[in-house]
């Protein structure tokens, strides 16, 4: 696995060369510090190890992580309105991006500050000139493939299967409040003939599922999963392969409607004291380097078309996560801002409906 | 019996300047609990009296409507009076599975009671994430309780331990039991024995000296354990929010959710500084309770 890895490194490495050999030279020693809002976790190490390190070797400009969650990171950017940002850069998911760009407090960053931009595929550029997207995820539906044979149900195909009578009692529904929780809700609006603007069609259509439980998060959903109290749950591609290769008999799918992209973006904070600095640094983000790192270690797919030939060569890998122009065909975007326009009322009907029922 | 002494005392008489230094030395601490406590929390309650506007932002003026909101709406008396519910069964768990272990602690003689003591607050030595995750294997259709029961033959089908109000109620029982055992072994131990040997001497059953002696006199101890129980149930929120399976919505879930989700302050602030009034209600009514034969100032 070990020796894979590696030559498969080694197999872009003329690739990489060239791209980090032409940015190297853009920027004199500096002594800058840049202060980065991220994940924590498996995320920042990644992202320390294949971006920050080289990086600080090569420009002297050094880092600082700030983890925690992005709904915090945003709480606080927007509490430092009218003073310097605590952040010259932040990682926030598309859905938390778009309400920073409403709050008004991410900086643009167009192709001329970006050289990498180019490369990406169109559905990782913000189209209004933000922070693009460093990683694709997905949102499908992940199943317990031996329950499923057991109880005669054949394998879903839609987003409507959660709502078989057979599976009464043993869908893990995932709550408002993270990211599955808003894609599903879409699914639910889309099924119930409505979209992003009507969440009282969503919400509707979502409590007639006899639920097992309302996850908050996948350190709840991963133990019911595993034990197999939960048989079926709307869920993210990487924590569903991280269940399988610990032989959890669970097997993930993309709905026939679609599943919905996830994203990881990467953005500069309007208020940077150091905005040459950041912008370099994100260009390296989006570089195939740092993209082939993190999707080697965590499934995440890349944003970098470059990088599809060498993902290609390794389905192994690349069946974990969106890889190919063909799997971004698949999943739908999210309209956030009427998304988050409905988002109040849509957790207060999910309140009376749902969670307290 | 040193207050009632000091309450007996003709206050014109008190000695006035003696207060002063106990102020001093007081003041660093107030200073702290003002500062990193009563400042951010106060500050908090004042977001409750402006409206939204936007995500994590209020506007100027002053408002009244979040709080009327809150009183006229049943949906919200409801999940006050749930989560006032839900403390009332968990204060109640914990003092019937809590008595007899602190009466055993107060009174035993025997060597492993620092072993036993150690037993009692070692929930408290393990995170909350992890002392709730733990209850999953516990608790869960496939988990052990369940199979036990199944295979004994005494239900037919996996009961729901989990993920509803009653994995809560168990999860806060045995998070909380520490709090009342401590504070019930402290009272217990402080009672003579001797006034049990004496209850039944003249002829008195175990359950009368404990209904008419005991009882009474390890109240004040009851109602701190009670007070104390209480107030961290209504304001627990990982145990909820893990063991509910986000289908028991309590004042704290709320709040949490309003903060850190929808990012709308004031209705988390109204929510806040309500559950923290009813809170204080509460502690001054129950500080009212004496123990038996004694007589408010």
């Amino acid at each position: 696995m070990r020796s894979r890895v590696e030559s498969f490194f080694g197999g872009a490495l003329f690739l990489i060369g060239l791209l980090a050999g032409s940015s190297a030279t853009a920027l004199a020693q500096s002594n800058v510090t840049l202060q980065i809002g991220c994940y924590g976790g498996a995320f920042t190490d990644v992202e320390q190890r294949f971006v920050a390190e080289p990086f600080t070797a090569r420009t002297g400009i050094k880092i600082t992580w700030i983890n925690g969650n992005p709904s915090d990171h945003l709480a606080k950017l927007i509490a430092s309105r009218g003073r310097p940002a605590p952040y010259d850069i932040v990682y926030l998911d598309d859905d938390i991006e778009a309400e920073a760009v409403n709050a008004g407090v991410l900086g643009k960053s167009g192709a001329d500050d970006l050289p990498n931009l180019k490369f990406l595929y169109a559905q990782a550029i913000n189209k209004d000139g933000f922070g693009p997207a460093l990683n694709f995820y997905s949102t499908g539906i992940a199943y317990n493939v031996e329950k499923f044979k057991a109880a005669g149900i054949p394998a879903p195909t839609s987003w409507a299967d959660l709502w078989n009578p057979k599976l009464a009692g043993h869908v893990g529904v995932p709550t408002l409040e993270n990211t599955m929780g808003h894609a599903f809700l879409v699914a639910a609006e889309h099924l119930a003939g409505g979209d992003e603007s009507t969440p009282e069609k969503g919400i509707d259509k979502i409590a007639q599922i006899k639920a097992q439980s309302y996850p908050g998060s996948s350190p709840v959903l991963d133990p019911l999963l595993r034990s197999g109290d939960v048989w079926v749950a709307p869920w993210l591609n990487g924590r569903t392969w991280g269940l399988i290769d610990r032989g959890v008999p669970l097997r993930f799918v993309l709905p026939k409607e679609g599943g919905f992209f996830g994203m990881t973006t990467i953005s500069v904070t309007g208020t940077t004291q150091h905005r040459k600095e950041a912008l370099a640094f994100i260009n390296d983000v989006l570089g195939p380097l740092a993209q082939l790192g993190m999707a080697s270690q965590i499934p995440y797919g890349p944003t970098n078309k470059l990088l599809a030939g060498i993902l290609a060569a390794y389905p192994e890998m690349a069946k974990k996560f969106p890889s190919s122009p063909e799997d971004l065909a698949k999943l739908k975007l999210i309209n956030w801002n009427v998304f988050h326009q409905q988002y109040p009322h849509a957790v207060d009907l999910w309140n009376r409906k749902i969670a307290s029922k | 019996m040193s207050t009632t002494d000091l309450e007996r005392l003709p206050r014109p008489d008190r000695p006035r300047r003696h207060a002063d230094p106990w102020l001093w030395i007081l003041l660093p601490t107030l200073a702290v609990f003002g500062l990193i406590f009563a400042a951010p929390l106060a500050d908090l309650i004042l977001l409750s009296f402006h409206h939204m506007a936007g995500p994590a932002q209020v506007d100027a003026a002053f408002t009244l409507a979040n709080y009327r909101a809150f009183v006229t709406d049943p949906f919200y008396l409801e999940m006050l009076l749930r989560t006032c519910g839900l403390g009332m069964l968990v204060t109640l768990g914990c003092l019937v599975v809590g008595y007899p272990v602190a009466y055993f602690l107060a009174r035993t003689p025997s060597r492993w009671r620092g072993f036993a003591l150690f037993l009692v607050i070692s929930p408290l030595l393990v995170s909350a994430i992890v002392r709730n995750i733990g209850w999953f294997p516990l608790l869960s259709q496939s988990g052990a309780v369940n199979w036990l029961l199944l295979k004994l033959g005494l239900i037919a089908a996996p009961l729901s331990l989990i993920n509803n109000f009653t994995g809560v109620v168990i999860g806060l029982i045995h998070a909380l039991l520490p709090f009342m055992i401590l504070t019930l072994t402290t009272v217990i131990q402080r009672i003579e024995g001797d006034l049990e040997e004496a209850a039944a001497n003249l002829g008195a059953g175990p359950l009368q000296a404990f209904w008419r002696v005991l009882l009474p006199l390890s109240l004040p101890g009851v109602v701190s354990g009670l007070l104390l129980v209480f107030a961290m149930a209504i304001s627990a929120y990982t145990t909820p929010a893990i063991l509910g399976g986000n289908r028991v919505l309590v004042m704290a879930t709320y709040i949490a959710q309003q903060f850190r989700s929808v990012l709308n302050y004031p209705a988390g602030g109204t929510a806040a500084a309500l559950l923290l009034l009813f809170a204080i209600v509460l502690t001054v009514l129950a500080l009212q309770v004496r123990p038996a034969g004694e007589r408010t100032p």
